[in-house]
């Protein structure tokens, strides 16, 4: 019997096609495995990112605490980015890189950097709630100052006050983009808080802000609730402008803004009466 | 003959075997693309990790200072620690560890005193693993209230600057240095009155003199950043610390005007107490 060499081969086609056919099933199957390992290789990358992101946010806070705290205003200055928004108590509204050393410098400075000889400005940065933005190029915190201010022999104050900050990331490097800081109270140490509370401090002269204050609000005995830039972290219910307000006072801070306190300010005044509402 | 239709199939099987056969090797170059990136990944998240137990560990030592619980603080140290607390000198190895926080700081006494208060708050920590994952840096900082009921109440605060090492798989402190910002008495406030550093003990001296002279409150000192500036990348010097620092206004000093009176030593208004 002669084998139709043409049989042959129709039954080697058959079998190559055949062997073709799984090939071609394996490779399908192995590029489908391989683009759910890539998709989850890729959300792993963005998840560990963004906790990355975190904690260079939380070090770059913090590290401005720590030169707040010694008055090194330049290097304060550095960490805000070039479009940067910076309103600090009542002080007023900075804009821009020229904006921000304007006032760390001039305003809160005085034109001098380092703490004066006696002079104390610690500048405790605390308890941040820190989200970043899924895609990672933007972020919030809101965080706390506990402040102790003074100047040997002169005076002494406690503060506090609550930290509303926006952050960017510009060619991979965290900087600030908005800072907006609300104090709690200024408290002269020898009376405390429930005997002597000072005024918000108000706009500097020499080094005027580029936009007024964005938001009048009382300082201790009055109270406000700086808007949470969170929703609730269990209900996700976001906070409002109109809850702030109503739990808010107003027309209860101690008395109109006064100059700024810090070291090497005069003794401060006693603040003026508030004439009762 | 083969006809056209056999010799297509054997040419598409053909086709499809070698596309099979291109696609192994880019399959395992692939695979080789996979291995790295999840490399990369662990490393990664062993650094965020790293960084949550460098957090831990210093947070946890403020929490047993608290309560001067000095057996569980020495262990924090690794075996060739170096530490100085304030102006008390800097002690070396876990014998010295042990010396420093169980006879110089603690009097030989395990946990507080009835009446006393020891507050250590630890906040703010700057910290950065290095990429190997075996050092790291942090910066710290302790807001203290020390007390003993009906005789005396003190503020304190105070920067740490620590460094860490991952011994078998553990974090440790292996520098620790500690410089006060501020002693003030609770009744005055840091306007009227302030204390100078703790100097070194006589009974149990330190193994080697205080690295660093500075100036606590009305005087100032700037401790050194370990890391350079977050935005700009510029390392702090200590030319820039002796620049921002003040000379000799440290309360201890009796030139100062600004002294509450002689040097005090805060273990020496302790009160004597039984031992335990």
């Amino acid at each position: 019997m002669a084998e139709s060499p043409l049989s042959l081969r129709s039954l080697g086609g058959s079998a190559l096609l055949a062997a073709g056919a799984l090939g071609a099933v394996a490779l399908s199957s192995a590029a489908s495995a391989q683009s759910t390992v890539e998709r989850r290789l890729a959300a792993l990358e963005s998840r560990v990112e963004r906790l990355d992101d975190r904690a260079k946010i939380e070090n770059l806070t913090r590290a401005y605490g720590y030169y707040v705290d010694k008055q090194i205003w330049n290097e304060v200055a550095d960490l805000f980015s070039n479009n940067a928004r910076v309103e600090i108590a009542g002080r007023g509204v900075y804009l821009g890189k020229a904006g921000v050393q304007r006032l760390f410098l001039q305003s809160m400075g005085g034109g001098q950097i380092g703490l004066r000889p006696g002079g104390l400005f610690n500048h405790m940065i605390l308890q941040g709630v820190t989200d970043v933005a899924p895609d990672g190029r933007t972020a919030k915190g809101r965080w706390r100052a506990f402040v102790q201010i003074g100047q040997a022999k002169m005076f002494g104050i406690w503060s506090e006050g609550t930290y509303e900050n926006e952050y960017v990331k510009e060619g991979g490097v965290w900087k600030i983009s908005d800072m907006h800081f609300y104090a709690t109270f200024y408290a002269p140490y020898e009376k405390g808080w429930a005997q002597g509370a000072r005024p918000n401090n108000g706009p500097t002269r020499d080094a005027p802000p580029d936009a007024p204050q964005s938001v009048e609000y009382d300082v201790y005995p009055g109270h406000y609730v700086p808007p949470f830039h969170y929703p609730n972290p269990v209900t996700g219910k976001p906070w409002t402008v109109e809850e702030s307000r109503e739990y808010s006072t107003t027309g209860m801070s101690p008395a109109p803004a006064g100059p700024p306190i810090q070291p090497g300010s005069p003794t401060p005044a006693a603040p003026a009466p508030k004439p009762a509402q | 003959m083969m006809n056209i239709k056999n010799w297509t199939r054997v040419g598409l099987a053909g086709a499809v075997m070698a596309a099979a056969i291109v696609a192994v090797p880019a399959l395992a170059q692939s695979d080789r693309g996979v291995e790295a990136r999840l490399a990369a990944l662990e490393k990664r998240v062993a650094l965020e990790e790293d960084r949550a137990q460098i957090e831990n560990l210093t947070r946890a030592y403020g929490y047993y200072i608290d309560k001067k619980v000095w057996s569980e603080v020495v262990p924090l140290f690794s075996k060739d620690a170096v530490v100085e607390i304030s102006g008390r000198g800097v002690y070396k190895g876990a014998k010295g560890v042990d010396t420093l926080f169980s006879k110089v700081i603690g009097r030989q006494h395990k946990g507080l005193a009835d009446g006393e208060l020891s507050n250590h708050m630890v906040l703010q920590g700057v910290t950065n693993v290095a990429p190997d994952g075996k050092t790291a840096t942090g910066r710290w900082r302790a807001f203290i209230q020390i007390g003993m009921w009906q005789k005396m109440g003190l503020w304190a605060e105070g920067t740490y600057d620590i460094r860490y090492v991952k011994e078998d798989g553990k974090w440790k402190f292996s520098l620790m240095r500690w410089y006060g910002t501020y002693f003030t008495p609770y009744d005055k406030g840091w306007a009227q009155a302030s204390f100078g550093n703790n100097g070194p003990s006589k009974e149990f001296p330190p193994d080697a003199p205080q690295s660093v002279q500075y100036d606590a409150y009305p005087g100032h000192y700037v401790p050194p950043y370990p890391y350079p500036n977050p935005v700009t990348g510029r390392p702090w010097t200590q030319a820039d610390t002796d620049r921002y620092s003040t000379r000799g206004m440290d309360p201890s000093n009796a030139a100062n005007s600004s002294s509450a009176g002689s040097p005090l030593s805060l273990e020496s208004q302790h009160p004597q107490q039984p031992p335990r």
